[in-house]
């Protein structure tokens, strides 16, 4: 394996950390709202694509367009029977988000009896090859999606009047109200949308991963590193802090021990959380505000 | 000639490009009244936090009792008898009247029985000890002032910095207060102020250091220092009645 | 929100309103409470399957009590404490399993390493608010947990550590486990009498004032940061020696038993939060309370299929968390509160 190889399959890796992660700083950033639940959105995305392939034959590609809104939905329904109710909060929010990663994550091992599925897709399991190295074409999707999705999130948060209302709301609460934007609303369609990319990421995922309801643990403090490291509420920081988080997964892996890979990218988590706590594109002093200023 | 009891010698405060504190010099003496007045914006709490050690000069110092204490946090200058006040009273609320002023009076009665045998002295003299077991949450505003001034007593301090200890107390408030720091001067305490209400600087101060825009620009006795035409144009640009 | 009403990170908490107690008063409070918690044992003490959820339960609460004194009372919302726990569990084992030392003095190590290993990981992110300290705890328990797989030779990596069943007083194994239920019971006693000697100390008072307002504190002439790492060092000590008998009751410790975080991490938070966080009594209410409650659902829906106490489990949290933030030592308190209150008025 030489260094090429081991930096495409990072940066691919990456793609997947990015993805699952983007929704995670979008409602990290704006709302200020610790979801430990984010990484079973994602599972129950994956569960949903396996749902429609199992009654509809649905590639998961195609699938795509139902659970992404289903998971909007799902988002915005947490959102405001849990979360709304917790503003302000961090130590509930964090249980009651716990309480929904439980929740959620047994249901489906209850639903499923533990039995494990797999989501077959047929343009998925196409390979090529770049120069001699093969890449799968689910992981290069991912990739493409991540990015296309940075971009997308971008532009949105740039250009139309709900974007430009989520970056005024993240930037002053009471400046934003003052000048009537419902922050209500808007933080509710901020969640949404943080559990539709979520979706996104799942379906991507499902013909990657072998499905099981723990599934989402394995995201879930990768989504916390890429966030932190890339900073809080910047879409550029979620797609480059997941690049790095993959390249150094996948170089620690390599250079140093397979086994130590995710003590090495969270000791890195943790040294950023510690010497620059907001993230390589966050605004600085957010931490340190935290969840207390906004009234 | 001995070093005067607090000294600030030439303190700069600068952020990025702004210099929010301009070379600002200035003595107590042991026992003095002094306060500092001055327009909205004029570095007043800058200042204040500088000596408080919330932040550390640009440049200049801050002596102490002959101690240079710029390097130091606010809970050392504490311990070397700085006590102060907060602007927003900022009393424990999980914790009862009594058990507030104990935090301070920990300091130098570290067990339990002393610190609440001191404590219960400081809400004397403030006047709070038939509230000493009401939660702190519960207390009216002037009452949280006295708290914050209790809590401050209990450290034993030798100087103490009152932050706009009368905003938003009414007339007989204002006067109990006046009443109460001139009980603790006539026992010794030095005072700085940083106060808005002059008639409050005038009845309660012996000198007056008037800040503007960062710099000293003047400092004297209070009823002289209140009609110089400068201080009053950079105060208000309007003549006081 | 006025800048007056920073919400807390806690939420507030129930002190005793009014009374510092005297010190005679509280030896009493504290040897009734203690009588008190006895009665389950004393009751069930035939039956093995309570038994078990009896010990158990004496075990988690003097857990809770020592992950309250840094998170409930120092306001430092931590979900590491697993690393203490397990550190605590590895080493009473260890010491014991090659050096035969016996783990009532095995015990002491890990907890002495714990207190100077807690205040060490925990400093530098003492100045992250709120969630983000939680997350960086979090990072901690994951980074031990990998390194508790890998280090093979000191934990025995994924399959963990085995203690042979060698039942000796000198090594803390019984072979009646009542005895296990007894040790637990000393060990919450422990626990509890700590907190109250701490909460009647200048280092409580210090704490509760760094929790409600660091500026506040300093402005008093507390060294916040020397107060959170005592409390911190007091907190991981504790937990480690809890891990340690943990160890010698189950005798079988592995990675996934000691860092899985609804069952060790978050769990000592959730009791705390049911029960009451940063109170004396709240900790060990929350243990007695959902502990058995767990056990009973596991039986009582274990046949239903995997997961579903769990899920169950999940709701209580979920539902504690929005309705029952100062849990029921705030509920029983908030109750005093009223009818003082009521009573002041006639």
């Amino acid at each position: 394996m030489d260094l090429v190889h081991i930096l495409v399959v990072g940066l691919l890796l990456g793609g997947i950390y990015g993805l699952v992660s983007i929704g995670l700083n979008l409602i990290f950033g704006v709302i200020r709202i610790v979801n430990f639940a984010h990484g079973e959105f994602v599972m129950l995305a994956m569960y949903g694509a396996y749902l429609c392939y199992a009654t509809m034959g649905l590639d998961p590609y195609v699938s795509t367009l139902l659970v992404v809104p289903a998971l909007f939905v799902f988002g915005v329904v947490v959102y405001r029977l849990v979360l709304q109710p917790l503003h302000n909060e961090s130590s509930m929010q964090i249980f009651a988000t716990f309480g929904l990663l439980i929740i959620m994550q047994n249901v489906i091992l209850a639903i499923t009896r533990g039995e494990g599925y797999s989501v077959p897709s047929k343009a998925a399991a196409l390979t090529f090859g770049l120069g001699d190295i093969r890449i799968t074409t689910s992981r290069l999707v991912i990739f493409l999606a991540v990015t296309a999705t940075a971009v997308a999130l971008h532009v949105f948060l740039k250009k139309t009047l709900i974007g430009k209302s989520i970056r005024a709301v993240t930037q002053d609460r009471q400046s934003a109200r003052l000048m009537g934007i419902n922050v209500e609303r808007t933080y509710t369609i901020t969640f949404g949308i943080g559990a539709a990319l979520a979706g996104l990421a799942g379906v991507l995922l499902s013909p990657i991963y072998s499905l099981s309801p723990g599934i989402g643990g394995n995201f879930i403090l990768a989504a916390f590193a890429v966030v932190v490291l890339g900073g809080l509420g910047s879409v550029a920081g979620a797609y480059f802090g997941g690049m790095i988080v993959g390249l150094v997964e996948a170089l620690a892996g390599y250079y140093i021990d397979p086994e130590l890979k995710q003590a090495i990218w969270f000791l890195i988590f943790l040294a950023v959380l510690i010497v620059r706590p907001t993230g390589l594109f966050g605004q600085v002093g957010a931490e340190e505000i935290g969840f207390r200023e906004q009234g | 000639m001995s070093e005067p009891f607090f000294r600030v010698h030439s303190v700069v405060k600068r952020f990025g490009g702004l210099v929010a504190v301009n070379e600002v010099s200035f003595d107590v003496a042991r026992g003095e009244i002094v306060s500092i007045i001055g327009p909205n914006g004029a570095g007043k709490t800058t200042l204040f936090n500088l000596l408080t050690g919330q932040l550390k000069p640009s440049a200049g110092e801050v002596r102490l009792n002959g101690n240079a204490i710029n390097a130091l946090g606010p809970d050392q200058r504490a311990r070397l008898g700085l006590g102060r006040t907060f602007q927003i009273a900022k009393p424990l609320t999980a914790l009862t009247t009594l058990e507030n002023a104990m935090v301070g009076a920990f300091l130098h009665h570290p067990r339990l029985a002393d610190a609440e045998a001191k404590a219960h002295e400081v809400l004397r003299e403030v006047g709070l000890d038939g509230r000493a077991r009401i939660r702190a949450a519960e207390l009216t505003l002037s009452e949280r002032r006295r708290l914050e001034v209790a809590r401050a007593l209990a450290l034993e301090p030798v100087l103490i910095l009152l932050d706009e200890v009368m905003a938003g107390l009414n007339q007989s408030e204002v006067q109990a207060s006046i009443d109460l720091f001139r009980r603790l001067n006539a026992a010794g305490l030095t005072f700085l102020i940083i106060e808005h209400n002059l008639k409050v600087v005038r009845a309660f101060s012996e000198r007056v250091i008037v800040l503007d825009r960062g710099a000293k620009i003047a400092e004297g006795d209070a009823e002289q220092i209140l009609t110089t035409p400068e201080v009053v144009t950079a105060y208000l640009g309007k003549r006081k009645a | 929100m006025s800048p007056n009403e920073e919400p807390p990170l806690i939420p507030e908490t129930n002190r005793p309103a009014g009374s510092i107690l005297s010190g005679r008063r509280t030896t009493i409070l504290y040897l009734a409470g203690l009588g008190l918690a006895l009665v389950p044992f004393l009751l069930l003490s035939r039956d093995l399957f309570w038994l078990n959820i009896i010990t158990y339960t004496y075990l988690f609460a003097g857990l809770a009590v020592a992950w309250n004194i840094i998170a409930g009372f120092g306001g430092q919302f931590s979900l590491g404490h697993g690393v203490f726990f397990a550190v605590g569990a590895y080493t009473t084992s260890r010491l014991f399993l090659t050096w035969g030392i016996s783990p009532w003095l095995g015990i002491l190590p890990g907890a002495l390493l714990c207190a100077v290993l807690g205040p060490l990981i925990f400093l530098p992110t003492f100045r992250l608010k709120g969630s983000f300290f939680a997350i960086a705890t979090l990072a901690f328990n994951e980074v031990a947990f990998v390194f508790a797989n890998y280090m093979e030779s000191l934990t025995g990596g994924p399959r963990g550590l085995q203690v042979p069943f060698r039942a000796a007083f000198v090594n803390m194994i019984f072979a009646d486990p009542r005895h296990y239920t007894g040790l637990m019971f000393g060990f919450m006693a422990i626990a509890v009498a700590i907190s109250v000697v701490l909460m009647r100390s200048r280092l409580g008072y210090y704490l509760l004032a760094v929790r409600e307002d660091e500026d506040s504190a300093r402005a008093a002439g507390i060294s916040v940061t020397g107060v959170k790492l005592r409390a911190t060092a007091l907190s991981a000590g504790l937990t480690a020696i809890g891990g340690g008998l943990f160890a010698m009751y189950v005798r079988t410790i592995d990675p996934i038993s000691l860092f899985t975080l609804s069952d060790v991490g978050v769990k000592f938070a959730l009791l705390s939060l049911i029960g009451g966080i940063g109170t004396i009594t709240g900790p060990v209410l929350g243990a007695f309370l959902i502990i058995p409650l767990e056990s009973y659902l596991r039986a009582l829906f274990g046949g239903a299929g995997p997961g579903v106490h769990l899920v169950l489990l999940g709701f209580v949290m979920l539902l504690a968390a929005l309705f029952m933030r100062r849990g029921v030592a705030g509920a029983i308190d908030a109750m005093r509160r009223r009818w003082r209150h009521r009573n002041q008025q006639r």
